[in-house]
């Protein structure tokens, strides 16, 4: 979780602006990156900063690994990632528009840490959920659910209230739902980053390979 | 007046040209001149006629541009500018006509400054100074500035201060060139009376005739040489 | 009689001259001593002030050195810290973690961030709580301390049960001010409990977020603070291998305050060394003045038998006896200055300001005094010794020229010295430079200008031929001028140098306060909103309306990724090819942006390439902060692409912009047009002011109601603290520039009135010609006059073009710079004429 402040935008990016800059840019896509078709089918991966591969490149990713992924088994499916940091189910319900503008495959939706981070009642966090996943399907597109969970330390009421919700609303609307985004990565410490609950470019893997099986055996993907 | 005396200067074939743009000016031409020591002297002559250059040249202010001036048999062109100044704080006193008094030292730190200059710790040389400015009749005077004194004290100061350091000579220009006539009396008075108990050689520039009177030798000077020598 | 060797007693001469001038003496003496009494006390200050800063970065961090981590700490570590504490450093751990706690009355639990502490902690500053009494019973356990935010919010009392984890907890105290806080922990109510009670909640546990931290302080023994605790950080950083690691220490800490301290330090440096140039001018002016009476003297000395060599022995001696009094006095000034500055801090700022006297520094400043006196006269000396004795006898000299080679060389070697001080202090070679470069410039612009000045006047002057009382007057007034030229041209150049530097100092202490000026309490943000929802801001406003004392603008914040610059991907090659130092830039280059949009900019930006759009711009156009185009290698016309959340943006750069960072406005690096961005999902920050307890609850409470996704920053004790730093820096600056002002003001009444003795002459040659007292003043008052205008000119302006110059080189912006100079020009119009003519006043009398 991590917050936007102005003055911690100024002093970081003083202080990482003094950093000396190397004078090339790097060069195009490297070769042993396969490139997906144009017209393939768009999967839209919408989330917070577990999404958007906090402080990793975009490429590093779970989304970018798992068309990576599926490409090396001649899959051609176009990954959008919209994951965006520090983002609360309130704010993927009003960007909903804005990203959901395409054609869409399916939507992979991962949302919801950053509520339970900030304590909102798990009501209300339940209700944006159902808002969004109404909104989604309104446009007859598939959705994907994936279940989030807290770290123990928020008390075993609220986390457990929390972790409720996921599979409840999946099953409520009758969506396919992924248990937990961070199996087998959270918690561990050499699959994240020094704040302990982002995952590392290691864990992304990790995470890729795990959704990589659950698309194939729920069938969402060959 | 042809009692024989040793000669303290003696200034030969001296001639000074200054020059003034394109112009040469002679100022002393060709001037041959014997000072006898112990003896009083007076220059006299018109305005530029080079009184007061030999004046100088003699105090090695200035030095000549040919002939030789020989100080007891040693020529001063000789010496560097640090001996000359050496001879002037020695052997050398000054009286001049505008008196020449430092205006921010007090009578008694004038005439002790020849003396300090000289080496003499402070106190003995205003002893010593006292004792002159005692017998010029300044002692009420000691502590006073120049500028709180009237003319004939200042000069009477100024002679105190020429006779201090006992010099071999003492050059005075137009010592009463500022001085009302009775007051120019008093202080030639005071002049000559405390040359005598010193014994020194006085060399007076002056273009008053009633005071060359008082000296044992006249000489007069026209167009930088001598006109006239009695 | 040549083997009679003697020594003149020129000490006692000189001595006595200077015991003769005394009132003259002690004037030069002022002159140096108010530049060098300013300069060595504010070294002292800013040391002081310095502490004092260092002192609040470590009460804000409550320790030396921290060390912390979201992992335990491994055995290195603590084997690490075992030994530490052996070698007699203190450490006290702490625990926080965030957590939901539900008091026994409410409903809902709610988000609390906990601090677990040991009975040790804080190593510095202090904790203030209601009762203060509270550690004994704290420290017993099943208690725990909560913020009065907290409290107030959910209205708990003393001796109320909260549930946190597993354990019920009594609420035995209120936290009013705790150390160590920091933005991260701010934003929810604060709990505190006692280290061996953490354990019993159940929270802590295998995937539990807890930061682990260590304070640690050095041994008292150590007697500079802040170098043990660098070293500490060295050490550790040396000894311990796990990069998860985070250490800190408080040298670093307050990067802001540290930034404006650096360049206050700077500005209070130039400001002592204008007031002591000032000084120098002065003195030397008026010393030069005096040498000119002392010619006579000089000649009669010379006849006496001092040489050339002696007379500059005798007055080298006496400028030696001006620079020990001027360096005696100077220490004196500094000491008076210390103990005042002392007394105004603590009595109008609350800032203890400790003041020490070292014995180096005063043997420094005697040196320092001695040194300059010699060498801003040594010219003068050298040319006045080689006068010769019989123009000064034959009355021919009335004044002596000092020699240009000498003065060449002092002044070069002047300049040398203030350039390398100046570098010295300021550690900024271009500060140095320009500093001494427009000293440099200003003073040959300022010749410039006077000698063109004398010229017309001189041409006028032959133009007038009334004979009226003031065209008699003007005519002698300005022939008194053009006569003496080099006096006239000294004289004015001391007075336009010492207003003109009066003048840029009050410009760049107007510009530097306004730059760090903090706002007025009301208008001072300490509560900040993030994540507000686009939908959500006219609720948020509503809300706001009714608590806050004022509001800044919403700041939107979109996240993008970069993709290309100037067509070209910036994806990233596979890891292992890059050096570290192509991994750190790929890093900056993939990672998440933060992009805004405007259409005006903020009184902290300004342009420094290419041109802002106007309002209503609807082309992808990007104006970039300085700093991150020259990192990036981005100048003007390059474009930049963006993928904002699956869409892409290519933008055209067309303005770079600076930042004045120092400044509390929200800043970006990347702005696009207001109408680019605003379809784009966003979300936007905010600040209000409004510094109440009670209504901040109330506010926290309704807003998390209806919004619970924002965020609500408590800030105001962290931003006082900083305010607090930084006042005491605006305090110290607006102190030292008043008092150089005034000193400045001294010396040139002092250099004005000097040179009576030639002015009593003239008068008394005028009165013998037969003119009236009353023409004798007003030729005076015609030259005072002139002069007085004539400087003004000159002076308005050198200020224009040196402010300007600044603006331009060290970054400080001057406006208005004609209202803020007009009060100078006028003081330099009317103080020639005062001063001349009262420190004059006497001569006309007695003269009469």
């Amino acid at each position: 979780m991590k917050h936007c402040l102005f003055y911690s935008i100024f002093v970081l990016l003083i202080v990482s602006c003094q950093e000396q800059s190397s004078s090339s840019l790097p060069s195009d896509r490297p070769k042993s990156l396969l490139v997906v078709e144009e017209n393939s089918p768009l999967v839209l991966f919408l989330g917070d900063s577990l999404t958007a591969a906090y402080q990793l490149s975009e490429e590093e990713g779970y989304p970018f690994l798992l068309e990576q992924r599926w490409l090396k088994r001649k899959i051609s499916i176009r990954v959008q990632n919209a994951g965006v940091s520090a983002d609360t189910t309130q704010g993927v319900l009003s960007r909903l528009d804005w990203v959901m503008g395409q054609d869409i495959h399916f939507v992979f939706l991962a949302i919801g840490s950053n509520d339970g981070f900030r304590g909102i009642e798990t009501a209300k966090i339940e209700k944006n959920i159902e808002k969004i996943i109404e909104h989604i399907q309104a446009k007859n597109c598939r959705v994907v659910l994936s279940g989030m969970k807290l770290p123990p330390n928020y008390g075993k009421e609220y986390t457990s209230q929390f972790e409720a919700i996921f599979p409840r609303v999946a099953q409520k609307y009758d969506v396919s739902f992924y248990p937990f985004l961070l199996e087998e990565v959270a918690g561990r410490e050499n699959l994240n980053l020094s704040d302990g609950i982002h995952p590392n470019a290691q864990g992304h893997e990790v995470i890729a390979s795990k959704l990589e099986i659950f698309f194939q055996e729920e069938g969402i993907v060959p | 007046m042809n009692e024989k005396a040793p000669i303290l200067l003696e200034l030969v074939q001296v001639t000074k040209k200054y020059r003034s743009g394109e112009e040469e000016l002679t100022v002393v031409d060709n001037l041959s001149l014997e000072i006898p020591a112990g003896k009083t002297m007076a220059i006299t002559g018109p305005s530029g006629s080079g009184k007061s250059t030999l004046l100088n040249l003699i105090a090695g202010l200035d030095r000549v541009s040919q002939g030789e001036i020989y100080l007891q048999g040693v020529s001063l062109g000789d010496w560097k500018d640090e001996s000359l100044a050496q001879w002037r704080r020695q052997e050398v006193g000054f009286i001049f006509q505008d008196f020449r008094l430092i205006e921010s030292f007090t009578a008694l730190e004038n005439v002790s400054l020849p003396l300090e200059i000289l080496g003499e710790k402070t106190n003995l040389a205003q002893e010593k100074a006292k004792e002159l400015l005692k017998e010029l009749g300044l002692e009420y005077r000691l502590q006073h500035f120049p500028g709180q004194l009237s003319g004939g004290e200042q000069q009477r100061v100024a002679i105190a201060r020429a006779y201090a350091h006992h010099p071999k000579i003492i050059l005075a220009d137009e010592p009463t060139g500022n001085l009302d006539p009775h007051t120019s009396n008093q202080v030639m008075k005071n002049l000559l009376n405390i040359n005598k108990t010193r014994n020194t050689t006085l060399v007076v520039v002056t273009h008053d005739t009633s005071v060359a009177q008082l000296m044992e030798k006249i000489v007069s000077l026209t167009n930088g040489r001598i006109s006239h020598d009695e | 009689m040549t083997n009679k060797t003697s020594k003149p007693e020129l000490n006692r001469l000189a001595s006595r001259i200077f015991w003769r001038h005394r009132g003259r003496m002690l004037f030069f003496a002022l002159c140096i001593a108010v530049g060098v009494g300013c300069l060595f006390t504010i070294e002292n200050f800013l040391d002081s002030i310095n502490e004092l800063i260092a002192g609040k970065a470590r009460e804000t961090l409550a320790a030396d050195v921290t060390l912390a981590s979201w992992r335990p700490f491994t055995p290195e570590i603590e084997s690490s810290l075992a030994q530490l504490k052996k070698e007699g450093y203190q450490a006290s751990r702490t625990l926080a973690f965030s957590s939901m706690a539900k008091p026994l009355k409410a409903r809902f639990p709610f988000l609390v961030s906990v601090r677990a502490i040991e009975e040790s902690y804080p190593l510095y500053g202090n904790m203030e709580v209601s009762p203060s009494d509270y550690r004994e019973r704290f420290f017993a356990g099943n208690t725990c301390l909560i913020g009065q935010q907290l409290a107030i919010q959910y209205k708990i009392d003393l001796g109320d049960k909260i549930f946190l984890g597993g354990s019920t907890l009594e609420v035995i105290g209120f936290i009013l001010k705790e150390p160590g806080q920091s933005f991260r922990g701010t934003f929810s109510p604060r709990i505190m409990v006692p280290f061996s009670e953490v354990k019993k909640t159940g929270l802590i546990q295998y995937a539990s977020r807890i930061s682990r931290a260590c304070l640690l302080a050095c041994p008292p023994h150590l007697q500079d603070s802040a170098k043990a605790a660098r070293e500490l950080k060295e050490r550790l950083r040396r000894e311990l291998s796990d990069p998860y690691l985070r250490m800190a220490s408080y040298t670093e800490s307050q990067p802001t305050v540290r930034e404006v301290l650096q360049r206050v330090s700077t500005f209070f440096v130039l400001v002592s060394l204008v007031t002591l140039i000032l000084g120098i001018i002065g003195m030397a002016t008026s010393v030069t003045t005096f040498f000119h009476e002392q010619l006579e003297t000089i000649g009669t000395l010379r006849c006496l038998g001092l040489t050339s060599s002696h007379i500059s022995q005798l007055y080298l001696r006496l400028c030696f006896f001006i620079g020990l009094l001027g360096g005696t006095l100077g220490i004196l000034i500094g000491v008076i200055f210390s103990y005042t500055a002392q007394i105004v801090m603590e009595q109008v700022f609350s800032i203890p300001v400790p003041v020490s006297i070292q014995i180096k520094n005063v043997l420094a400043g005697l040196f320092f005094a001695i040194l300059i006196t010699l060498g801003a006269n040594y010219a003068a000396v050298s040319s006045l010794a080689k006068v010769v004795p019989l123009d000064i006898l034959r009355g021919r000299l009335k004044t002596f020229v000092i020699s240009r080679q000498a003065l060449g060389i002092t002044i070069t070697i002047g300049l040398g010295l203030l350039f390398l001080y100046t570098l010295q202090s300021s550690n900024s070679p271009k500060i140095a430079f320009f500093f001494t470069i427009s000293l440099v410039g200003i003073v040959l612009f300022s010749l410039l200008l006077i000698l063109l000045s004398l010229r017309v006047l001189e041409i006028f002057l032959r133009r007038l031929v009334s004979s009226s009382f003031w065209g008699f007057s003007l005519r002698h007034g300005w022939r008194q001028l053009i006569r003496q030229k080099a006096r006239s041209i000294t004289f004015f150049l001391a007075l336009t140098l010492g207003i003109t530097l009066l003048c840029s100092l009050e410009l760049i202490e107007h510009s530097l306060v306004r730059e760090i000026s903090v706002d007025e309490e009301d208008s001072r943000p300490d509560i900040f909103l993030v994540d507000v929802q686009k939908s959500q801001i006219s609720s948020v406003k509503k809300i706001m309306s009714d608590y806050a004392k004022s509001s800044k603008d919403f700041s939107p914040l979109i996240r993008a990724r970069l993709t290309h610059i100037n067509g070209e991907s910036v994806k990233r090659k596979d890891i292992k090819e890059l050096s570290m130092e192509e991994r750190r830039r790929q890093r900056f280059l993939t990672r998440e942006y933060n992009l805004t949009y405007k259409d005006t900019l903020n009184s902290s930006e300004t342009i420094t390439e290419g041109k802002f759009w106007e309002e209503g711009e609807s082309r992808p156009l990007i104006s970039l902060e300085k700093r991150f185009a020259e990192r990036l290698g981005l100048s003007l016309n390059d474009t930049m692409s963006f993928d904002i959340q699956g869409r892409k943006l290519e933008g055209e750069i067309v303005a770079i912009r600076s930042i004045n960072w120092v400044s509390m406005s929200p800043n970006f690096f990347v702005i696009f047009p207001r109408k680019v961005l605003e379809p784009a999902p966003q979300m936007l920050i905010t600040s209000l002011a409004v510094h109440d307890s009670l209504k901040i609850a109330t506010f926290r409470e309704e807003l998390f109601d209806k919004h619970p996704n924002i965020i609500v920053i408590n800030a105001g004790q962290i931003l006082e603290s900083v305010r607090q730093m930084l006042t005491y820096l605006i305090g110290g600056l607006k102190g030292v520039g008043w008092i150089c002002a005034a000193i400045g003001l001294l010396i040139l009444i002092g250099t004005l009135s000097m040179g009576k003795v030639q002015r009593r002459r003239k008068i008394l040659l005028l009165r013998s010609l037969g003119s009236s007292s009353q023409s004798t003043r007003a030729i005076d008052f015609v030259e005072f006059a002139s002069i007085g205008l004539i400087t003004a000119v000159i002076v308005g302006l050198l200020s224009y073009s040196w402010s300007f110059f600044l603006a331009q080189q060290v970054g400080v912006v001057s406006h208005d710079t004609l209202e803020k100079i007009l009060p100078y020009l006028l003081v330099s119009v009317f103080l020639p004429v005062v001063v001349g003519l009262f420190s004059n006043r006497r001569l006309y009398r007695e003269v009469r």
